[in-house]
C-alpha cells in the first residue's frame, strides 16, 4: 500500500465557466474546507432567492443552502436550470449568528470537481498571482487568483453568502 | 401534530395549515369564469367571496421547477378575511407534520424568500416549504403594484427609446 506522503497536500478544484474568460479556471477548496462530495439530489428551491442561490438540501438533519458560483460570477447571463452533476459540501468560517453554530454551505458543480494531490512546496510556490477576469474581479467572493501552466486557480470566500450578507448587498446594488 | 395541505405548485411542494384551506376546485375558466376585481382577477366562491387568483408558478422569479406540469385544480385558501385561488398540479393531499421540527432557512436567504417561507419540514426526500400566509396573501397586490410601476416607467420614457 502506498503511504501519502506527509508534505503532500490534497486540494478540490471545481471548474468556472466564466463568461469573459476562454481560460481553463477552477475555484480551489482545501482539505480542510471539504466536508464531502456528494453526487445528485434534489435541490429544493427556495422562491423570491437570487438566482445564484439555486435552493436547500437536507444534509445530516440540517438545511444548507445550495449556490452556483457561475451563476454569481455570470449574474447578468440568463440563470441555467440544468441539475448539478455533484454537490461539494463545504466548512465556512461563518457561524450562525443565531445559534452559533459552524455554517456549512454546498458548491454546485455542474461538471465534475478534480482532486489533485501536490507537494506543499509546489502550493507554496508553483502558483503565480495574476490579474482576475473581470467577472470574478466584481463577483466580491474572490480572495486571490494565480495561475500554474495552463490552469488557473480563484481562491474565494463565501462567508458573506452563507451569512446572507452577501444577498442584501446585490439587493441594494440591483435593486 | 399540525394538519398541513400540501400544494405541488411548479416542482415544489408548499404545506399550508389545514385550517386556511377553505377547498379544491378543477381548474376550468369555462365553469368559473375569473373576473376582474380593482386590477386583479378574482374567482368567485360559492360563499359570494372573490378570491384573488394568483399563480405562484408565473410569480416565483428563477422558479427551478418543473413549468409544464399542469396545474388542473386551484387551492383556495383564506387568511384574516382575504382569500386567494392559486393554481396546482393535482389535488394535494394532507400530512401530520409537527410544526416545531421544521427547518429554519440558513441565513443565505434573506429578504422576501425569508419572509414568505416560514419553516421547512423534511419528509424523507422531500422537502415542505410552510409559508407565511399573511405574506403569501400580499403577493397579488406587490406583483400588481410592480406592474403598475413598470407600467407607469415605460409611459414616462420620451419617444426617443427612453435615451436620455
Amino acid at each position: 500500500m502506498q503511504e501519502r506522503q506527509p508534505s503532500e497536500v490534497r486540494i478540490y478544484l471545481l471548474p468556472l465557466t466564466l463568461a469573459d474568460s476562454e481560460k481553463n479556471v477552477f475555484c480551489l477548496f482545501s482539505q480542510n474546507q471539504v466536508v464531502e462530495i456528494i453526487g445528485r439530489r434534489p435541490v429544493q428551491h427556495i422562491p423570491f432567492s437570487p438566482a445564484y442561490l439555486k435552493g436547500v438540501v437536507s444534509y445530516q438533519g440540517a438545511l444548507l443552502p445550495v449556490v452556483n458560483l457561475d451563476e454569481l460570477c455570470n449574474r447578468p447571463q440568463k440563470s441555467g436550470r440544468a441539475q448539478p452533476k455533484q454537490l461539494v459540501v463545504l466548512r465556512t468560517g461563518a457561524v450562525d449568528p443565531a445559534t452559533g453554530e459552524p455554517l456549512k454551505i454546498v458548491v454546485a458543480a455542474s461538471t465534475g470537481v478534480r482532486t489533485v494531490k501536490l507537494s506543499a512546496q509546489m502550493l507554496a510556490d508553483g502558483f503565480d498571482p495574476q490579474e482576475p477576469p473581470l467577472s470574478l474581479a466584481a463577483s466580491g467572493i474572490m480572495r486571490g487568483f494565480f495561475q500554474q501552466q495552463a490552469t488557473y486557480v480563484a481562491l474565494v470566500n463565501l462567508d458573506q453568502i452563507v451569512l446572507g450578507d452577501y444577498a442584501q448587498e446585490v439587493h441594494e446594488v440591483v435593486g | 401534530m399540525n394538519t398541513f395541505f400540501l400544494a405541488q405548485i411548479g416542482g415544489s411542494l408548499f404545506g399550508l395549515k389545514k385550517e386556511c384551506v377553505v377547498g379544491v376546485g378543477v381548474r376550468d375558466d369555462e365553469r368559473v369564469k375569473p373576473v376582474e376585481v380593482d386590477g386583479l382577477r378574482c374567482l368567485p366562491l360559492p360563499s359570494g367571496d372573490q378570491a384573488v387568483v394568483c399563480n405562484l408558478q408565473e410569480i416565483f422569479p428563477h422558479g427551478e421547477g418543473n413549468r409544464h406540469a399542469a396545474q388542473g385544480y386551484y387551492l383556495i385558501v383564506t387568511h384574516q378575511g382575504r382569500f386567494m385561488a392559486m393554481p396546482m398540479t393535482g389535488k394535494g393531499r394532507l400530512v401530520m407534520a409537527q410544526e416545531t421540527d421544521a427547518h429554519p432557512l440558513p441565513p443565505a436567504f434573506t429578504g422576501q424568500a425569508r419572509r414568505l417561507t416560514s419553516g421547512v419540514l423534511v419528509n424523507c426526500n422531500d422537502l415542505i416549504l410552510l409559508m407565511n400566509m399573511d405574506v403569501l396573501l400580499s403577493l397579488p397586490q406587490e406583483a400588481r403594484g410592480k406592474d403598475a410601476g413598470a407600467k407607469s416607467a415605460e409611459k414616462q420614457l420620451p419617444d426617443h427609446g427612453g435615451r436620455r
